[in-house]
């Protein structure tokens, strides 16, 4: 009564002869050493999409770098005008709703003989603009609340790590990159006359879903977006129905 | 810009810091060894010790830079890698640790929060432990993309290259450790 012995299931001679199954698992081994020692590695992010015929997925950092993922919320950038000035107009709202409170901004006023330009219609402009990059977050929530899209964190670099906090301190000109922007609802544009064509204004979220602000990421927003040339002829078009 | 001359390297000129080309290449030896097999106590508190885990996984493998393993215990340890918030409680508990390791060891704070205390800007969290322990290379991010961490690392590893390494060593803290000690006592 009790354990039989004979209860064992495999009664095949070969399976209990050991060795034979041992050196299948160590061949299934082996197949996946060469295959990793030899093969392809594809460090695609999508799983699915990935063609090499090695497993591993190691992506060796500086030398080979993977494009961040769209809408990565990376170091921020304070967005130039035509002129080259921020297009910031010290409002206020991006610190006031920074969590971390990480943004200080101290605000000057344009002197009435020096405006030229784009300055004309503006009244303030930012005297200090300064991001402590060690208590931000990267949230975003900068980037929401300004209303003249002159905070971006589309830059799809992340901020460098550093030997002491000091360095950490963003200033303007360390802020201040990438290439001039102008909305058609900008005040600068709108009061130019009324010979001017009425542009349509789009908003900034419709503008990129659309492919019509370039991401810098390398490959597409989604299938499908091509970008669309849209002049302000069509205007009339965009609300056919009404 | 203040943060350039800021960060300008400290110039040793004190004769101790003189070497002689064996010692020179003694020292460029050791701190490629030590560089390149750093052992890492991953003092993981709060949600950096995920992208911690990510960094140590396979796909963005920190073994690759040598400092594989985490040794739980300070006493095995080089590097103490503070992941995560710190609070006011468990300040003493990681100024303890510190000093149970043994020279020569290096501090990283990974993420704001160990940084610089991060958005929590209140009664209970130290804001930033470089006010209890020296700190080497600071990450920042919430939490950091693992290049972030990677190229923190890589920080790391070049300062523990250009550092002083002597085989006896007369017990003299590394220069970060000398440096935080003398601006404590200057904030008495």
């Amino acid at each position: 009564m009790g354990y039989k012995a004979t209860q064992d299931p495999r009664t095949d001679v070969r399976e209990r002869a050991y060795l034979p199954e041992l050196l299948k698992g160590l061949g299934i081994t082996a197949r996946h050493f060469f295959r990793n020692l030899f093969g392809t590695r594809d460090t695609n992010t999508q799983v699915v999409d990935r063609k090499g015929t090695s497993l591993i997925t190691t992506v060796e950092y500086p030398d080979e770098k993977i494009p961040y993922p769209p809408g990565y919320r990376g170091l921020h950038r304070l967005v130039p005008r035509e002129d080259g000035k921020p297009r910031c107009v010290a409002c206020y709202m991006c610190a006031t709703i920074c969590p971390a409170q990480c943004i200080y901004i101290e605000a000057g006023e344009y002197e009435v003989e020096a405006k030229e330009g784009e300055s004309r219609v503006i009244e303030k402009f930012p005297t200090q603009f300064v991001i402590d990059e060690l208590r931000c977050i990267v949230c975003g929530l900068c980037v929401e609340a300004c209303p003249k899209d002159a905070i971006r964190m589309d830059t799809y670099e992340h901020t460098k790590p550093e030997y002491n906090r000091q360095g950490f301190v963003y200033d303007i000109p360390k802020l201040l990159k990438g290439p001039a922007v102008s909305h058609p609802s900008d005040p600068w544009n709108k009061r130019e006359g009324s010979e001017q064509p009425h542009h349509v204004h789009k908003e900034a979220h419709t503008r990129i879903g659309e492919g019509l602000v370039q991401l810098k990421t390398p490959h597409a927003v989604g299938k499908g977006h091509e970008p669309k040339q849209i002049g302000p002829g069509h205007a009339p078009s965009e609300r056919a129905v009404k | 810009m203040a943060a350039e001359t800021d960060i300008a390297p400290v110039i040793a000129t004190r004769r101790d810091e003189a070497m002689g080309f064996f010692q020179r290449m003694v020292s460029k030896g050791l701190g490629w060894a030590r560089k390149y097999s750093l052992f890492t106590y991953p003092f993981a508190t709060a949600c950096c010790g995920m992208e911690f885990m990510s960094v140590a996984a396979s796909r963005y493998d920190i073994a690759r830079f040598g400092a594989e393993f985490p040794r739980f215990s300070p006493r095995q340890a080089d590097m103490l890698m503070v992941v995560g918030t710190i609070n006011l409680k468990q300040a003493p508990i990681l100024k303890r640790v510190y000093e149970q390791m043994c020279e020569p060891k290096w501090v990283v704070s990974f993420g704001v929060c160990a940084s610089s205390g991060g958005f929590y800007d209140n009664y209970a969290v130290l804001q930033g432990i470089d006010r209890i322990i020296p700190v080497d290379v600071y990450i920042p991010g919430c939490p950091p993309r693992p290049e972030q961490v990677l190229d923190g690392l890589m920080l790391l590893q070049e300062k523990i290259g250009r550092q002083v390494h002597r085989v006896a060593d007369k017990g003299e803290p590394n220069p970060t450790a000398a440096q935080h000690h003398l601006l404590a006592s200057m904030n008495k």
